[in-house]
């Protein structure tokens, strides 16, 4: 752990991709060289894709921020009010365990712990409910961690880093470590969705036999925007499904257990309890892609804004199921007993989806997604409207389950003009009405990495929704000014608008015109935002749908402008106190 | 309880003693100001009536805001009768010409430290606690996670990084507040050899250091103006020292082979270093660190206790907790004044 420990902050301080992927891959290969049943290995990538247990693993682990803060005050002798002061502070727990850790006589100077006894760690704890054998383990491996173990052994438990090592520097490390392809690595962790398993696949030269586990997330195959794709259809190789509006998941199915999975492949099967019930009364196993969507009693699409009731609810009370049920609208059939089916084209894996719900699928909240060749767009389109969904998705009848891509195999067909997917960047006070409230909200999408403003936006939502963003928009707080506040990324937001202008004011160079929140989506990690690059498609599609006409002279000089602009000035984190 | 020999109160305008009448580092003009030291967050008082201040800061406050009419130098050995209690200063060590400010009246001694730091440095007056009834000390870093590592040794890492990144053919940008921490580590830098091209902000304050009397190197051309090496394109081969504003200007951002660490005891924070896009950080300070604030409260022997800028409610219950006499004097944070003189 030590070794992997100083990796991480070495990668935290490694600008460049590059020298991240170097730092880690070093250590995945000096961890893998003494490692022959590969569970250290498996440990480290884990840790440093944030993650504790594997992603198939469905026990909790149960350390919460209250039970790792006792732990932090027993460990680093202060009161929990001055440890607690310290995280704010810092912003996040693991900074500040690990300074105060720092002053502990000898914390320095220890041995540390090793990657075998954190991962005996991790299973103890998801091993046992009671909070008393939790602590008694946290105590016992923070009393030999060092400093710098403290602070990633914290972090990990609320799977956030903060080293970046996300956006597929990990999958690079982990090819550089083992010198595998890199487009191996990063096809088989598509398919098996735990960097341990990964890892020790690369290792043993064996990431081509990655396949599918029931009960273990497969990456969600992606559908690309019509307005984006260029081509001409053929109509004789695709066909048709409503594309429905609510929340994207897998549901699992393996024995008696049934596990669901969100968009960011995070575990949610407790919110669903009536999905779980009507599958464990299916016979075998199955792993099957669909969405999550509020119906009426008749199982019919209820729009969106009802499902969102449920959304926020781990652990939703009797009445509000009773009230929002939710059913499972399946469309594709990742494995079942026979095996793997990600390969098939998607015709054979439709026969077999139609064939297992006519004979085993569930017969409550459950819904097999109608399928129809394609014929003419349009009508196809408001027919999808009016019986509640949200536009079309366009299928090749003969691609395979892309896992994890977003390619033109899947095509998605949403609104008369597009929806952008943006991450909250800054939010404001309101006046009036809203006045106490963060209200207006400045979004941006993801440019390298980096996320730049394309707009900002306060209709849309309702007071209610109000009130719960700006509690959570205080708490991502990480810099005030006036009545201004910078946020930590996390909240994303599907927005509306009404085209799509070049714009001196934001860093993306793109306004959005007249945007309005159409809803938030908590479904949707702020990594899977949009891009930059999906706004500058939709601004140059506007031309061809008539939205925009050509350029202006002027226009291509702000354009101009934009580029040579410097950015604004660098807003200090801490003021002059110095 | 005792309670303090002297009050301390927030009044609009700052901290204010109002036997005395006398605001301390008000954050704007009011009739009579103490200001310990020419940081705009410290500064904001210089158009009052009166400002006393230590000769140098006087000087830095002139040499960013022009002639200081209501000037009122407070010699270092010097005692002022104000209202019945005489003022005098003592070094605060922070930046030059900060002082702390000692108040003896019929009940007693009080002292306001300012922003404060003890030990030794190269570039001005060493701080170090004074015994008074009444303290009020900054708690810029009084939280138990600052702990800074030892100065002389960060000092020589911050130089072997600069030396190897100059040896490795890129150019090490070492991001530093203008005013104090900057011409300390000109001086450093200069000493141990390398040549050093400070940003425009920061040399103009290396020129009023000299001109007050510590040489820096500016003579030798060891320290040079970025304005200047820029138009000759010299900018490579040499330490580049810029306030933390200009990272991710294009003075920095996208230059081939610039690689960066922030000099600041906020570097102990990753957050910092990461929104700098820095690679390193070093942990030296012009503050002390909580053990240094604690140390200074008990040296003080001070049986009252007022913690003033930074984190008052936090240090001053940690006092407390520690059978310390303490209250929180908490003032307004000033935003954005991020850099002394422009």
């Amino acid at each position: 752990m030590k070794r992997l420990a100083a990796a991480l902050e070495a990668t935290r301080l490694t600008r460049s991709r590059i020298g991240k992927e170097e730092a880690l891959a070093a250590v995945l290969a000096a961890v893998a060289h003494d490692d022959a049943e590969g569970v250290a290995l498996m440990t480290a990538a884990r840790i440093t894709a944030g993650m504790t247990l594997g992603p198939g693993d469905a026990r909790p682990l149960g350390v919460g921020w209250s039970l790792l803060g006792e732990v932090m005050v027993d460990a680093v002798g202060w009161p929990q009010w001055v440890c607690w002061e310290c995280a704010r502070r810092c912003g996040e727990l693991g900074e500040a365990f690990a300074l105060l850790m720092k002053r502990v006589p000898g914390a320095s100077a220890r041995g540390g712990v090793s990657l075998l006894e954190v991962a005996a760690l991790f299973d103890a704890l998801a091993s046992t409910g009671r909070r008393e054998l939790k602590k008694a383990r946290l105590d016992a491996a923070f009393a030999r961690a060092t400093p710098l173990e403290t602070k990633y052994l914290a972090k990990v438990f609320h799977s956030s880093l903060r080293v970046g090592a996300q956006g597929g520097v990990l999958e690079g490390a982990i090819a550089r470590a083992f010198q595998r392809p890199l487009e191996a690595v990063r096809a088989a962790a598509a398919i098996v969705t735990d960097p341990g398993v990964v890892a020790v696949l690369a290792r043993d030269d064996r990431l081509g036999t990655a396949r599918v586990a029931i009960g273990r997330p497969v990456a969600f195959m992606l559908a690309t925007p019509l307005e984006t794709i260029a081509t001409e259809l053929d109509p004789a190789l695709h066909v048709v499904e409503d594309k429905i509006d609510g929340v994207r998941a897998q549901v699992h199915k393996v024995g008696e257990r049934v596990s669901i999975f969100a968009r960011g492949l995070e575990r949610v099967t407790d919110a669903y309890p009536e999905i779980v019930e009507a599958f464990q009364l299916v016979r075998g196993s199955i792993a099957l892609d669909g969405e999550l969507v509020a119906v009426t009693p008749d199982l019919r699409p209820r729009p969106f804004l009802a499902l969102q009731t449920r959304l926020r609810r781990k652990e939703p009370s009797a009445e509000l199921i009773a009230e929002v049920p939710v059913a499972f609208f399946a469309y594709d059939l990742l494995a079942d007993d026979s095996g793997d089916h990600l390969k098939l084209p998607w015709r054979e894996r439709r026969a077999r989806l139609e064939a297992w719900a006519e004979t085993s699928g569930p017969r409550t909240s459950f819904v097999l997604n109608a399928v129809r060749p394609m014929g003419d767009l349009d009508p196809e389109f408001e027919a999808a409207r009016a019986r509640g969904h949200e536009g079309l998705v366009l299928k090749r009848v003969d691609a395979i389950y892309d896992a994890g891509r977003r390619g033109q195999a899947w095509i998605k067909v949403k609104k008369a003009f597009a929806t952008l997917d943006v991450v909250i960047t800054a939010a404001q006070e309101g006046t009036g009405k809203r006045a106490g409230t963060l209200s207006d909200y400045t979004f941006g999408v993801w440019r390298d990495g980096e996320l730049v403003n394309v707009g900002k936006a306060y209709s849309g939502v309702t007071d209610e929704e109000i009130v719960t963003l700006t509690r959570r928009l205080e708490r991502l707080t990480t810099e005030k000014f006036g009545g201004t506040r910078l946020v930590r990324p996390e909240i994303v937001l599907e927005v509306g608008f009404d085209g799509i202008q070049r714009s001196t004011r934001h860093k993306s160079g793109y306004a959005l015109r007249f945007p309005r929140i159409l809803r938030i989506r908590d479904d949707k990690q702020p990594e899977e935002a949009d891009t930059v690059a999906t706004v500058e498609a939709l601004f140059n599609s506007q031309l061809e749908t008539g939205h925009r006409e050509v350029e202006t002279a002027a226009e291509r000089k702000t354009a101009r402008r934009v580029k040579a602009a410097p950015p604004k000035k660098q807003m200090s984190l801490f003021g002059d106190d110095e | 309880m005792s309670g303090p020999t002297l009050p301390l109160e927030v009044r609009p305008g700052g901290l204010h003693l109002p036997g005395l009448e006398l605001f301390l580092d008000p954050e704007r003009a009011v009739p009579a100001a103490f200001v310990s030291h020419a940081h705009g967050d410290h500064g904001g008082g210089w158009g009052s009536g009166v400002v006393y201040g230590s000769r140098e800061t006087l000087a830095l406050l002139e040499a960013r805001h022009g002639a200081i009419v209501g000037a009122r130098v407070i010699d270092w050995d010097e005692k002022v009768d104000v209202r019945g209690a005489q003022l005098s200063i003592a070094p605060a060590g922070h930046i030059l010409g900060a002082a702390q400010l000692v108040v003896e009246h019929a009940r007693g001694r009080f002292v306001y430290t300012g922003d404060y730091r003890t030990g030794p440095g190269a570039t001005h007056a060493e701080g170090a606690p004074i015994e008074c009834d009444t303290l009020a000390i900054e708690s810029t870093f009084g939280l138990p996670m600052f702990s800074f590592p030892d100065r002389e040794e960060t000092m020589a890492a911050l130089v072997a990084w600069c030396r190897g990144v100059l040896e490795a053919g890129d150019t090490p940008v070492v991001y530093a507040y203008a005013l104090g921490k900057s011409q300390a580590l000109a001086h450093a830098l200069v000493a141990a050899g390398l040549p050093v091209i400070a940003h425009g902000a920061a040399f103009k304050i290396c020129q009023a250091y000299e001109a007050l009397g510590v040489p820096l190197g500016i003579a030798s051309g060891a320290l040079r103006a970025y304005a200047e090496e820029k138009k000759k394109k010299k900018v490579l081969g040499a330490v580049l020292l810029t306030p933390p504003r200009t990272a991710g200007t294009p003075m920095i951002k996208g230059r081939k082979g610039f690689r960066a660490a922030y000099v600041s005891g906020w570097s102990l924070i990753d957050a910092s270093i990461e929104r700098l896009r820095a690679e390193i950080g070093f942990a030296l300070s012009d503050h002390a660190d909580f053990d240094d604030l604690l140390e200074t409260v008990r040296g003080s022997r001070a049986r009252f206790v007022y913690a003033t800028h930074g984190e008052p409610t936090v240090f001053s219950r940690i006092l407390r907790e520690q059978g310390i006499e303490s209250e929180p004097r908490e003032v307004r944070a000033i935003d954005a004044a991020e850099d002394a003189v422009e």
